[in-house]
């Protein structure tokens, strides 16, 4: 069953509400945040009360927002806890090494990425943000057209089609700047 | 050379020149993403909707462009869809949920006292209970960032 959310009561700062709501939603921000962590030395169990306590921050601005009306509260739940623990990711510091351990080789300058020549930026309405999402499943998550079709609950024939004309249109841009 | 080395040695060919062709366009399609404005982060609502296929055309545009320029995100939403389908509930000891929710009790109460304290109040009711603010708890409640 769904959980329920009593959202004035948890607003109000009602201890059973809260007891209740917690209880009833630990173990989907524990599963949300788990396969993050996982690896990283953060404990799961301090980003799990995290996650809770965000929501509170602000006279409940997060809480606040959720609307049953658009999305379930499990869902949102999960997106809120994900969202916390890359933040909290981020905000880790990385372990210090004492320099004398570092390869000369890692203290060299980076080398950055060369951009490509002479294209100041593309129209905005080069890609349709459906047809920049495909290319990016498909290049940068490597999922084939019938995954991506699941994903986006289209047919993988229209994956193909979208793929194909957003190909065409970069062709046509990079060819003509290029050439 | 015998005709299924030759049939292998076509099939590797074809193997080579579509690997290479996948190597291109990927290239291509970085550099057009490097080229493109970044998005701004759609809200946690406007993920769950668009996770359940709820958001309308506007929306689903804002999420889609976000998504195509942060594409390790799309495990966000497929995990929200797994969870959606009952498919993602950690199994943990009924134990470790008590735990958490007396750990969010107490940091909600903290936090309602530094709300109270820092609007100047002396006690405050929290949660049921009427709890005194003592000035010796400033040093705890600077701590508290919430």
């Amino acid at each position: 069953m769904a959980p329920r959310i009593d959202l004035a009561a948890l607003v109000q700062g009602d201890r059973s509400a809260w007891d209740r709501f917690v209880g009833d939603n630990t173990r989907i921000v524990h599963a949300a945040v788990q396969p993050l962590l996982a690896g990283t030395g953060l404990e799961v169990a301090d980003l799990v009360q995290d996650v809770f306590v965000k929501l509170c921050r602000d006279d409940y601005r997060l809480l606040r927002s959720y609307d049953p009306a658009r999305a379930g509260l499990s869902t949102w739940l999960t997106l809120v806890a994900r969202s916390t623990a890359l933040d909290a990711l981020r905000r880790r510091r990385p372990p210090s090494v004492p320099i004398d351990d570092v390869p000369e080789s890692a203290l060299a300058a980076p080398v950055s990425e060369p951009q490509p020549e002479g294209l100041p930026g593309l129209p905005p309405d080069t890609l349709s943000p459906r047809q920049a999402l495909i290319l990016s499943l498909m290049y940068e998550r490597d999922l084939d057209p019938a995954e991506i079709a699941r994903e986006l609950g289209v047919t993988a024939q229209t994956v193909r089609s979208m793929h194909h004309k957003a190909l065409t249109k970069l062709r046509a841009l990079f060819g003509s700047r290029r050439g | 050379m015998m005709p299924q080395e030759r049939a292998e040695t076509r099939q590797m060919e074809k193997r080579q020149v579509g690997e290479r062709q996948v190597g291109e366009t990927r290239q291509m399609w970085r550099d057009a993403r490097s080229m493109l404005a970044a998005p701004p982060e759609p809200d946690a609502m406007s993920l769950a909707a668009y996770a359940e296929r709820r958001s309308g055309r506007t929306e689903t545009a804002a999420v889609e462009a976000w998504l195509a320029h942060n594409p390790e995100r799309w495990d966000d939403i497929r995990a929200a869809r797994a969870t959606m389908a009952g498919a993602s509930r950690a199994s943990i000891a009924a134990r470790s949920v008590r735990a958490t929710v007396a750990g969010v009790t107490a940091a909600l109460a903290l936090a309602v006292a530094v709300i109270a304290f820092n609007a100047g109040s002396d006690s405050v009711y929290l949660l049921g209970d009427h709890v005194p603010l003592d000035v010796n708890m400033t040093g705890e409640l600077d701590d508290f960032a919430l």
